[in-house]
């Protein structure tokens, strides 16, 4: 392991919202699960992401929230 | 819905320096605001300016709209509820405890007894009802004075610290208990603490007083990531502050008039972007809370950030450095690096055993460009 994040899943693009300065990307992850990242729309440009890619979410541990019932 | 509480102007003094100044501050019917600063900010001052327990030099309090000068003093302290760090407790039983104030203000006994028996109850110690109250422990003798100040169902609960003196366990359960009481009652609270985690839980707003005055009210959210000023942002926990000068917009694309921009940055030799508003040539900090550093193991001649996935990340900040300090904190690692300055990390202990994170080794720290907070210099 090289990053200290905790929480590297791999999916799909399904969707990209670009905004004036952040684009939101809707990633799908398998068992129906969506994760949402907010980047700038640069990186989207850098990293050439479009619906329909492969990429990895990454979350640090400490960003993670816990709720119950 | 107007505010409960509205204070203007406020200056409290004592032997003729001050010691608080509030310019203003509105607390809310049912909000929970939590008042936050380092020992002898001035919080205490507030809460007994704000009950009426120390008379200001200056200013003006309003209840419900109406100065506080203009109202009877026991009345409104009856509208009270206070708890204090240390729970002031009558030598007495628990429940004769919980039940004093309720007789003071002589509601019947069948009253008194559903109160009493209901907030034991709800507080956790129904049981101890017929105990001295000097017989309890810490944790305990804070339960009964909470149960004793929402007995009285008060319009305005105000809390001086009031988890500082318990140990790490009692507190968090207490912590959870008063949460979800605030979450179900809907009181309107102010609770002082220098606990930032306390602050975060609770409040609804936050307020920080430093040095005796008022200097941020909002969002725990907008606290705790926007701080106002540098002296704020170290109180808060923005560990890393870089300063540098906007350049200008990372690129034209990036222009939004009036609204954010991603920005870039220069500080000496670094160049940094960051999502927010400064016109070029501005001075500014860069602040950096270190929960949004990422550290990444820096092997000679990979470009940074190359994580497993062996690609490239959307992170937009990456800088080399050497771990100067390692320091434990709970289940978490604060990790100090050298990258021509000092770049604070909070990692989890895991990561930083799994990484094998040693002081001198070489590595790489990264951070989005929406983690960023910009103050102007």
């Amino acid at each position: 392991m090289k990053i200290s994040a905790r929480n590297v899943f791999k999916g799909k693009i399904k969707k990209i919202v670009i905004g004036a300065v952040n684009a939101e990307v809707i990633v799908d992850l398998p068992g129906s699960v969506e994760f949402v990242s907010v980047i700038t729309k640069e990186s989207v440009e850098s990293l050439g992401l479009a619906v329909g890619k492969e990429v990895y979410t990454v979350i640090k541990a400490s960003n993670v929230m816990i709720a119950i019932d | 819905m107007p505010p409960i509480l509205e204070i203007h102007d406020l200056l409290v003094e004592r032997n003729r320096r001050p010691v608080l100044e509030v310019p203003h501050l509105d607390v809310l019917e049912h909000e929970t605001l939590a008042v936050i600063g380092p020992n002898g900010a001035g919080k205490t001052t507030l809460l007994l300016a704000l009950s009426r327990l120390l008379r200001p030099a200056r200013g003006e309090i309003r209840f419900r709209g109406r100065p506080l000068t203009a109202q009877g003093e026991l009345a409104y302290r009856r509208r009270l509820g206070m708890v204090l760090q240390h729970p002031l407790l009558l030598d007495l039983s628990v429940f004769d405890n919980v039940a004093t104030g309720l007789r003071f203000r002589g509601r019947p006994a069948q009253h008194v007894n559903v109160q009493v028996e209901t907030w034991l109850e709800k507080l956790g110690v129904a049981h101890l009802r017929r105990r001295r109250a000097r017989s309890l422990s810490g944790g305990e003798a804070q339960r009964v004075s909470l149960a004793r100040a929402f007995a009285l169902e008060p319009d305005i609960l105000m809390l001086d610290e009031p988890f500082g003196a318990l140990d790490a366990p009692t507190r968090a359960r207490l912590l959870e208990d008063f949460h979800s009481l605030l979450n179900t009652t809907h009181i309107t609270t102010i609770f002082v603490t220098h606990d930032m985690d306390e602050a975060f839980l609770l409040g609804e707003r936050v307020a920080v007083l430093l040095a005796g005055r008022l200097r941020q009210v909002g969002s725990p959210e907008a606290v705790f990531n926007a701080p106002a000023d540098p002296d704020i942002a170290a109180l808060v926990g923005v560990e890393t502050v870089i300063p540098g000068k906007v350049t200008g917009p990372a690129s034209p694309s990036s222009e939004a008039p009036g609204g954010d921009q991603l920005l870039l940055i220069e500080a000496g030799q670094f160049q940094f972007e960051a999502v927010g508003q400064a016109s070029p040539g501005r001075p500014v900090l860069l602040c950096l809370r270190p929960e949004a550093v990422a550290l990444w193991a820096d092997n000679a001649g990979v470009p940074l950030p190359a994580d497993q996935t062996g690609g490239r990340t959307s992170i937009r900040n990456r800088l080399r450095g050497t771990i100067r300090q390692l320091t434990p904190q709970g289940p978490l690692m604060r990790v100090v690096i050298d990258c021509g300055f000092p770049v604070v990390a909070l990692i989890t202990r895991l990561s930083a055993q799994e990484m094998e994170l040693r002081p001198g080794q070489p590595v790489g720290a990264s951070f989005k460009a929406t983690a960023v907070h910009l103050i102007p210099r």
